[in-house]
Formats: structure tokens, sequence, C-alpha cells
């Protein structure tokens, strides 16, 4: 039922400015359904809140409002459970598990019984060589043992997920997991006050606005004469009073791509406006009261452009998925490890698939240990934090003042990378783990 | 639900294209007719949102049909294999069997020629008896050949069976119904929404929102094909692979390809132990364990561990389950190389 309402929100919040922008005719236009609206304050701020840009506006500041609360869920529950995701282990002696476990050790005990008794059989009736039988008598040791181990594979495997547990539990109590968690949640904050402001460029796009968009358009032959062509003269002394005219309508531009022309012409809004004003003799107000959500963003110099913000929503991503992604991937593959135990013993026991038996062990022990490096990268980024020397926790790429304090630390990256491939940087360490 | 939902988008786009006509109209009215921006920016707008709807419901629509066929038909898919009996499978089979039983017999020909006719040292004369007994065990295998991969295909789909009739795969279904979205309209699911939404703010955006269903539709389902094609391939190459196994020349070419084929046949029952493990995962974490959320600010702060989250963005067991899945091939291929003498 909630789903359903948020999308009708969504939905209506979507197309209805369409709708209404639609009956408008336009930027700047007076006519349609909303024209009485335009013309009968207070009602015309209706009419302003609806325009066009405005509804771009509108849709980016919703869109980052959403992306801060799903930023603000993400940083939340990493704050407050991060210690338990990476203690947490699957419990093989949990009726669930166990009764997988049990299905497979009832298998695998059948077909040990029958090589225990074929071994048997053939070290009794067989004359075979004193090698052989040593050979047969070692095999048949190896298989009482290997039943007797899967018949306590889940006691064995949860020993293990123990041992792991107690010494992760130990590492992090060593340490003060606040702080790596600090240095994660500051870049995933950073980074969204970074999309924040990469939408609200104030001098240097609102300077490369006036220089290609506006200047151009004032100083083109083209715009006298097709002013000419409306039946009014442009001389050099309009130009200064139709600047802010023309900066409006290229602000309120459609869908925020500030092109003063279309096919190689003024576009035709523009020279609406010029005409007006020309006609009525003042300088327009851009049809805009001072009260609408354009004029407010307007002044606040903010784009309608989420371009912007995709490189800092990448790594948002990144970071979010990789943390989230690791931790439930080691949970899959440790239930994973944990089924396929008495396979593991199985396997080993046999010449012939001794190789397989020993990297489904290899894997078993690597992501246990997994959850120990975990720890370890949250220790490691707490102490290297904590023996730092002065000022280089803040060492960034710069930016300029007043909005040095966004700046994404270079040690606060490689923290959250830390933590993102410990798994990796484990696997790579322990290729070949066991002795061939 | 689905027919008012339907209803209701229906409505809506009626709406707006009696508003531009009635703008249209006023135009005309104010003899505005001839400056046609109006009707143009009108027209651009309602393709603007034309386009981006399409591609959002399309995407949606597309995505979440194969979703649901995966969800609804998973332990199908999963136990799906080609039948060596097939004439398709066979046909090819019976093509290679045939070409390789002349060089057998050239090659158990040669053998007995230098046994008999040959003297040769002791060792030589005995690798030359063994090779025999690998010649004349070849052949028969070869001949049996369809018979013996009936056997590994019922095999695998026992193993299969039986794992997963150790859990209730409802569970992980269940659970990624919740999180993509059934085929059903009136099932919305927020990354369903989030996909919709963002399309409308631009449509990059809307290309991000759809990885995940990507994945999981273009990752897992078409991995099951894959191994479906594979499966096959290696059916019909099953004689080759025993020919070049019986000569040392050839024992680690012929080796390789027996592996691939026991891989990727068992890669079948590794799947079903994916698939238990999620369900397993899914049934054993706590409430709101890896589930990502929206958290409203000045709410209180929500544990996420033991309590029901707001609005659940993303589970991610079974989001990594599907991940799993798909790179359960390169998994299988990486670790269990090499096990065969």
């Amino acid at each position: 039922m909630k789903n359903r309402i948020i999308a009708l929100i969504a939905i209506i919040m979507l197309f209805a400015p369409a709708a209404c922008m639609a009956a408008s005719g336009g930027t700047g236009a007076a006519t349609g359904i909303l024209g009485f609206a335009k013309k009968h304050p207070p009602l015309d701020k209706v009419y302003d809140f609806l325009r066009h840009a405005n509804f771009e506006h509108t849709k980016l500041i919703l869109y980052l409002t959403l992306l801060g609360f799903f930023i603000n869920g993400v940083t939340t529950d990493i704050a407050l459970n991060l210690r338990d995701y990476i203690l947490m282990n699957p419990s093989p002696t949990e009726p669930e598990v166990l009764n997988v476990m049990n299905f497979f050790i009832s298998l695998l005990q059948g077909v040990y019984v029958l090589a225990i008794g074929a071994t048997a059989f053939y070290i009794m009736f067989f004359s075979i060589s004193p090698k052989q039988r040593a050979n047969a008598k070692y095999m048949l040791g190896k298989l009482i043992i290997g039943v007797l181990l899967i018949s306590i594979s889940p006691f064995i495997i949860k020993l293990l997920f123990d041992f792991s547990y107690s010494m992760t539990e130990q590492i992090l109590d060593q340490t003060d997991t606040d702080a790596a968690v600090e240095q994660y949640n500051d870049v995933l904050w950073k980074s969204y006050w970074l999309s924040v402001l990469t939408i609200s460029a104030p001098v240097i796009l609102d300077e490369g606005i006036r220089e290609y968009a506006i200047l151009p358009i004032l100083k083109d032959r083209r715009l006298k004469g097709m002013a000419k062509a409306r039946g009014i003269e442009l001389d050099a002394g309009w130009m200064g009073k139709l600047e802010s005219v023309v900066e409006g309508e290229v602000r309120s531009s459609t869908y925020g791509t500030y092109a003063g022309y279309t096919g190689g012409f003024v576009r035709e809004d523009i020279m609406d406006e010029v005409e007006k004003t020309v006609k009525e003799g003042t300088k327009a107000s851009m049809s805009r009261s001072k009260w609408g959500v354009e004029d407010i963003l307007h002044r606040l110099k903010l784009l309608p452009k989420p371009d912007f913000t995709f490189p800092f929503l990448m790594t948002q991503m990144l970071f979010i998925f990789g943390l989230y992604g690791m931790l439930a991937l080691r949970y899959l593959m440790m239930m994973l490890w944990t089924i396929l135990f008495p396979f593991t013993i199985f396997f080993t026991t046999f010449e012939l698939t001794k190789g397989l038996g020993r990297n489904m062990i290899e894997q078993t022990i690597f992501w246990t240990v997994v959850q120990v490096f975990f720890a370890l990268s949250v220790a490691t980024i707490s102490a290297g934090f904590a023996i730092l020397p002065e000022g280089f926790e803040y060492f960034s790429v710069g930016l300029p003042a007043p909005f040095e304090f966004l700046a994404i630390s270079i040690f606060s990256l490689a923290a959250c990378g830390l933590l993102i491939l410990s798994p990796i940087l484990l696997l790579i360490l322990s290729q070949r783990l066991l002795a061939p | 639900m689905k027919k008012r939902i339907k209803l209701f988008a229906l409505g809506t786009i009626g709406m707006l294209v009696l508003l531009c006509m009635v703008q249209i109209a006023l135009a005309a009215g104010e003899g505005w007719l001839t400056r046609t921006h109006i009707s143009k920016m009108s027209m651009s707008e309602i393709m603007h949102f034309a386009k981006r709807t399409i591609y959002a419901v399309y995407s949606l629509k597309e995505s979440r049909e194969d979703i649901g066929y995966l969800l609804a038909n998973l332990e199908d898919i999963l136990l799906m294999n080609p039948d060596p009996q097939s004439p398709d499978v066979k046909d090819p089979l019976g093509f290679f069997i045939m070409m390789l039983y002349p060089l057998y017999v050239l090659a158990i020909a040669l053998t007995a020629f230098y046994l008999l006719l040959v003297s040769g040292t002791p060792p030589g004369r005995a690798k030359a008896k063994s090779l025999l007994v690998n010649f004349t065990a070849g052949m028969v295998v070869i001949s049996l050949s369809p018979l013996i991969m009936e056997a590994v295909i019922g095999l695998s789909v026992k193993t299969t069976e039986s794992i997963l009739s150790q859990t209730d795969v409802e569970i992980l279904t269940s659970n990624m119904a919740a999180v993509f979205g059934s085929s059903e309209w009136d099932s919305f699911c927020p990354l369903c929404i989030a996909h919709f939404f963002l399309t409308f703010v631009e449509v990059e955006l809307g290309y991000y929102t759809f990885i995940p269903f990507f994945i999981v539709v273009w990752g897992a389902l078409v991995v099951f094909i894959i191994r479906f094609l594979a499966v096959t391939l290696w059916i019909i190459l099953f004689p080759v692979a025993v020919f070049l196994y019986s000569f040392d020349l050839t024992k680690d070419l012929g080796r390789n390809m027996l592996e691939q084929l026991i891989l990727w046949t068992m890669l079948q029952a590794f799947n079903a132990s994916i698939v238990v493990a999620a369900a397993l995962c899914l049934i054993q974490k706590p409430v709101g364990f890896m589930s990502v959320s929206f958290q409203l600010p000045a709410l209180p702060a929500e544990a996420g561990i033991g309590t029901e989250p707001t609005m659940v963005m993303l589970d991610f067991i079974p989001f990594m389950a599907c991940i799993l899945i798909t790179l359960a091939p390169l998994f299988m291929l990486r670790l269990f190389r090499n096990f065969l003498p």
C-alpha cells in the first residue's frame, strides 16, 4: 500500500507540472488555462511555481533530497551495525542448516561404508603384494577417519567459525571501530555534498553563461534583423536594458540547455520578450514574481543539470555496493561451504579427488578468515589515523575557499578502498594456501 | 489493482493530450497559430516525457517479466539439461563416433602388429599391452557414449533435485520478488520506483538504476543458458575427449575436455547449492541484516538488525546470490581444474 501511494505521488509530481506547462504554453507565455492564474495575483505565484524551469529545478532538488535520505540510511546502518555485520556467521548447528548437512552426511556415510567394505574385502580375499596391502590398510584407516569426521562435520565447522569469531571479536575490541566508520561515512556524505555543490557552481558557470550564451545574442546582428522583422528598432541604448531580459530567458531555457538559439536563429520566446520589452518601454520583469522558485534558485545560481553529480554518485555507489556486497558475499559463501563441508572431507579422502577436496578446504578456510581480515582492516584504519602526523589526515585534493571543508581526504578514500578490497588482498596472499 | 493503475496512467496521458489541445485551440483563438513555437514547445515537452515514460515503463516491464519468469521457474531452469537421446544431440555424437571407429581400429591394429611381429623391449611391450587395453576400453566407451552421457546427466539431475529438496526455494524467490518486483504491475518495489523517478530526472540515471535488473536477468538467466549450451557441446565432443585421453601425446587435451564436461555438468548441482545456501541465509539472518533502506532525518535511527526497516531499497543477500550464480562458472573452472589424473 505504501509503495502504491509513493508511486502515485511520484506520478502526480512528475506529470502535473508538465500538464500545466503544456496548458500554459511554454516559458513566459500568458495564454492557456493558467493564463487566468497568471493575470490574477496571488494565483500568479502558482503559475510561477509551475513554470517549466521550476519543474526541472524541482526534479533535481527532489532527486538530491531522496539521495540524501538514501545516504542517511546507509551511513546510519553502517554506524550502528558494521561490527555486527563483520561478526555475523552462519550457525551450522541451527536446525535448518543441520538438516541439510545431515542429509548429505547420510548419503556420504553410505558411500564410505561401501568403500570400507570393498577395501576390507580386497585386503582379506585378494593375494596382493606387501606394498599394495600396506596401501590398502592405509586407505582403510583414511576411510574410517573420514566417516568419523563427516559424522561430526557440523561441529568441526562450528569450531572453525567460533575460533574465527573470537579472534575477530578480540581484534575489534582492541580498536575503535567508530574511527573507520567515521571515515567511510565521511566519504559518502562529502561526496553527496559535493554533488549538491556541483549544481551551484556560482562564479565560473555564471560568467560562462554570460560570456557564451547571453552576450553573443546581444552582439548578434541577427537580433537586430529579427527585431526589425517584427517592426522594432534596436539601438545601442537597448542592449544594456535587454541583457537582463535575455539572461532571464536563457536561464529558464528548455531543460536547462542555456541555448539562446534554435535552428541558427535566436529563440522565438527570447524575441517575444524583447519585443514586449521594447513595445512596453519597460524592462520586463521576465514574467516572474520575486517569490517564484526559479527566482530563488536563480539567485542561488543553481543549475538543473544532474549530469554533474554522476561522478560523485558513482563513487558513492561503488563504496556502498562494494562494502555491502563483500559482507553479503562473505556470509553467503560461508553458508555455501558450510553445507558442502561433508563433501569437502569426502573428496579429501580419496587420491583421485584429493585436489578437489584441497581446493574446497582452501575456500572454506579463506572465506572464514575473511572475517578476521575485515576486522584487521578496521583496526588498521583506526590505528593508522591515530598515528598520522598532524594535518595529514586532511590531506586532500584542494577545493577553493570557502569549500575546502568538503574536500575528501585521500586517507578516507584509501580507508574505504581497504575495507572493500580486503577480501581480494587476502585472496592474492593466500594462493596455494595448503601444502600440495 | 492492475486495471486501476492502467486506467490512471491512461487518464494522466489523456489529460496531457487534452490540455495541449485546449492550449492549441486557445492559441489559435488569439491568432498565435502562425507562431508555431507554442505547439512545438508543447509537443516537445510531450515527446520529452513520452520518451522517458516509454523507456522507464518498457525497461521495467521487460526485465520484470523476465525476472518473474526466472523466479516462477527457478527449479525447472536449474534442472534444465540437454537430452543425449534426442536426434539433435545424438546425430552429431554419432558422427564423431563413426569418425573415430576407424582411427581406433587402426591404432589397435598397429599396436597388435607391434606386439606380434616386432621384437621390442619388455617395458615397451608392457606399455603396448596397456595401450591395447586402453584402446579397446576407449572403443567400448565411445560406443556407449549416449548411454554414458544419459547416466551422467541423470546423476546430475538427481543430485540437484536432492539438494533443492532440502529447503524451500520459495523463500529466495519471494525475497527476490520483493526486491525486484514480480511481473504483476501492482507490486511496485522501491527499486522500480527509484528507476521510474530517476529516469525522469535524467535518462542516464535511469540506465544506472537498470543495472541491478540487468545483472539478475542477463547475468543469472544467461548463465543457465550458457551452461545448457556448454553441456550440449561437451556431450557431442565426449567421444573425441575419450579418444584424445587414450594417447600420451594428447592426454592433457583429452583430460581438459573431460574435466570441462564434468565441471559444466556438475555446475547444476553447484548452482542448486548456491540457491539452497541463499535460502538458508535468508531464513537464518536477522530482520534488516544487509538491507539498505531510506532513512528520513529527524526520525529515530533504526537499528538495522532486528527492526523492520522503513523502506528497503535493496536486500543484498538475494542480489549477491544472483551475482554468485552469474560468476559460478568462473568459480568452478578456476577452483576445480586439473582434478583428473
